[in-house]
């Protein structure tokens, strides 16, 4: 006992290090990887008081850029209005169509933090539980999707952008359907990977990838990014394809909480046990 | 009194990494962690455990400014704790060992050398607890090594400037 005591005595700057050390690997491992990940409410709330004030003065710097982005996207936005589409009605048919029922809406947000150089990158944005946002929402910025909420505070929320390696999302080609996980590998902001695409489909670079209506964050149809080069994976049977990200996570800045109305309805179904 | 004085340097250095340092980037990917600096040239003069301590706590508050969850918490008690060791190996054939600890008392070649081998080895723990393991292990050993030799430029700058006056 005496040379136990001793031996502690003797070791202990090791076992405060230790100590230390788990404490600290255990605050990352709870926050790393994004499906198991817990962010306390405190700490986004911290990060993004203290960032708010820095993006008010960066924002005067980049308001040129943004009124750009907000007007490409009302060009997007009009090309779609009903004054400029043309019903062709050929006097043959009827359609009714009053069974429409909304299952998406938007809620806009300002991003008061972001990384984007790093391996492990981050945004932080100025709308909370307050405002109605949950864990597990999508979000999407005026060029495509920008990640998924990952911890919300009352003010702030926190979005692990599709630019981290923890966060998988479904795409799928628009032309083919065929469709597979979106991961990025971790090297520039630029360019991330969708994995999986059978090997006989006819995938050409410059093809655009949407998100797939089986991923549970979006709706089908937002813009994830361009092919831009092919090759095949270990098990030659499948494509790996390079992908340029539609979404410049240097310079956003606005971004848009999707809620869905059926998430809940979903979850249920997919969360059913077997009998 | 010195104490005060020492807590606020560390103070502003950590202010300053989370609002400047970390808002300054070289080549799209370098990023200096000067507050790394405070473990050589403050902490050194307390006691062991209040070394590691204070380390966790400085990495710590960094983190909670920057929100990066514990990253620079575990890499900075790392560099911490280590620091002995690298020192050591930098002073084999020393005559003096009771001196001291301090910076002052290495020649500048060896005080150079510490002070680009802890930066590094600091810089790696911080990188690979960011991927959180090593997949990509050229990617991080070039990333760590561009941006421990970016953070030392600045160090070296600061001893030069420091060895004038």
């Amino acid at each position: 006992m005496r040379y136990f005591l001793l031996l502690l005595q003797q070791s202990r700057i090791l076992i405060l290090f230790l100590a230390l050390e788990g404490l600290a690997i255990y605050w990352i491992a709870s926050v790393q990887s994004y499906p198991r990940s817990k962010f306390s409410a405190q700490t986004t709330e911290i990060n993004g008081r203290v960032s708010q004030w820095q993006s008010e003065l960066k924002a005067y710097v980049n308001l040129k850029v943004e009124n750009q982005q907000l007007a490409e996207e009302n060009l997007r936005m009009r090309q779609q209005l009903n004054s400029s589409l043309m019903v062709q009605y050929y006097g043959a048919d009827t359609i009714n169509d009053s069974v429409l029922n909304q299952r998406y809406t938007y809620l806009s947000a300002e991003i008061v933090r972001s990384s984007h150089l790093k391996r492990a990158n981050f945004i932080i944005i100025d709308k909370g539980s307050r405002s109605g946002v949950k864990r597990d929402m999508g979000v999407m910025g005026p060029n495509g999707v920008v990640g998924v909420v990952a911890g919300v505070s009352a003010n702030f929320s926190r979005v692990i952008p599709i630019i981290n390696s923890s966060l998988t999302i479904s795409g799928a080609l628009k032309n083919e359907g065929y469709f597979g996980p979106v991961k990025w590998p971790g090297r520039d902001y630029q360019h991330s990977q969708l994995n999986d695409i059978p090997r006989y489909s006819d995938v050409k670079e410059g093809d655009t990838v949407l998100t797939d209506g089986r991923s549970q964050y979006f709706p089908a149809g937002i813009v994830i990014g361009t092919v831009e080069d092919k090759q095949l994976q270990a098990d030659q049977n499948f494509y790996e394809l390079g992908l340029n990200l539609s979404t410049d996570f240097a310079s956003l800045r606005q971004v848009y909480v999707i809620k869905d109305f059926f998430g809940a309805e979903l979850d249920s179904l997919q969360n059913e046990s077997l009998p | 009194m010195r104490i005060v004085r020492d807590i606020a340097i560390i103070l502003v250095l950590v202010l300053a990494q989370a609002f400047l340092f970390n808002e300054l980037f070289f080549l799209r990917f370098l990023n200096p962690y000067l507050y790394v600096y405070v473990v050589f040239s403050i902490l050194i003069r307390y006691p062991r455990a209040w070394q590691l301590i204070m380390a966790f706590a400085i990495g710590g508050s960094l983190d909670l400014l920057e929100g990066s969850a514990g990253l620079h918490a575990g890499a900075t008690l790392f560099i911490a704790f280590i620091q002995p060791i690298v020192k050591g190996f930098w002073s084999v054939g020393q005559e003096d060992p009771d001196e001291e600890p301090s910076l002052k008392n290495m020649s500048l070649d060896r005080r150079l050398g510490f002070l680009f081998t802890a930066f590094f080895l600091h810089h790696f723990v911080l990188f690979s607890l960011e991927q959180f393991g090593f997949e990509n292990f050229v990617d991080l050993l070039k990333q760590t090594f561009f941006s421990s030799l970016f953070s030392f430029t600045f160090v070296v700058l600061y001893q030069l400037w420091n060895a004038r006056r």
